[in-house]
């Protein structure tokens, strides 16, 4: 692979995944490590994209098979990080008013509380604009389970944001 | 709170941008040590026969010609047992040839020499006399 067509890639995706990562991880510096791992991976097997029908769907499934690759080396360490998790990522940029940024903040800790599985799911929907069929071929599971963790993350966050949200509008 | 109301609210907030400077680390860090050119691995006539579905059907087309011929050539299994048995006899023949020349061999070996014991020559009579009187 040529180093334009990498930059080529990263100029496409690398906002996507980064995004995507930031909300499994819940930690620049380890968003980082993966987002590099993945264009480590694309450099070394170039012969990784041909054929593929869509770019950004292989980028995502690379980026979460090496996200739960590291989720799974870390083990013990990720179980002490659940704590963390309901703490803010910074995953929206700063709105221009107090009461967005209040509604982004709250927003923020309510991703981190659902299960990881629920998170990519809800993340690959919203943000993403994915379809359940596209997510469910970028995490290896079915379409259904796709929707069924879709609805059951929404649903929690629904909960978790009422008041906020009932507020704000 | 509408589902979708609720949804389309959830997606309309802006996710962080990527830091501009990730792009240079991150590029530049992949760039020495992991851009592989792609080396050929296949050389000679692998590279010759890989590509080419042309030489893999001549090849399987040779087989099967060959295959074939063995097959018509080959006699049925009656024939091929008449024809056997006077080869099986003429084995039997010569072996047994063989067994009676090595039986008779032994037979023209001179006899291995034997220590056998002196054998006793008596005495004339006159002679045992003397001596028992000696004695």
């Amino acid at each position: 692979m040529t180093h334009t067509e990498l930059q080529r890639l990263y100029d496409e995706h690398a906002q996507a995944l980064y995004a995507f990562l930031l909300g499994l991880t819940r930690c620049e510096a380890d968003t980082k490590d993966l987002l590099q791992d993945v264009f480590v991976r694309l450099a070394r097997s170039p012969e990784c994209l041909q054929g593929v029908v869509s770019e950004r769907g292989y980028l995502i499934r690379l980026a979460h098979n090496l996200f739960v690759d590291m989720a799974r080396r870390r083990g013990v360490r990720e179980r002490g990080g659940e704590r963390l998790e309901a703490e803010l990522a910074g995953l929206f940029s700063k709105g221009p008013d107090e009461d967005s940024a209040a509604f982004r903040e709250s927003l923020d800790r309510a991703l981190g509380q659902l299960p990881q599985e629920q998170r990519a799911v809800v993340h690959l929907k919203l943000w993403q604009g994915l379809t359940f069929e596209a997510i469910a071929e970028a995490l290896d599971i079915s379409p259904n389970t796709a929707a069924s963790r879709y609805r059951y993350g929404v649903d929690k966050l629904r909960e978790v944001l009422r008041p906020l949200y009932s507020e704000i509008r | 709170m509408k589902t979708n109301d609720f949804e389309r609210r959830l997606s309309e907030q802006p996710m962080k941008a990527l830091p501009h400077e990730w792009r240079a680390e991150i590029l530049g860090n992949v760039q020495p040590c992991a851009i592989a050119t792609p080396t050929r691995k296949l050389g000679g006539w692998h590279e010759w026969l890989w590509p080419s579905p042309v030489a893999w059907g001549a090849l399987a087309a040779m087989w099967m010609a060959a295959f074939c011929l063995n097959a018509v050539s080959r006699e049925p299994v009656s024939q091929r047992a008449k024809a056997d048995r006077p080869v099986v006899s003429w084995q039997m023949a010569l072996n047994r040839q063989r067994e009676l020349e090595v039986a008779l061999s032994m037979f023209d070996e001179p006899p291995a020499p034997v220590d056998r014991p002196k054998s006793f020559v008596p005495k004339p009579r006159s002679e045992i006399s003397t001596s028992n009187s000696l004695v």
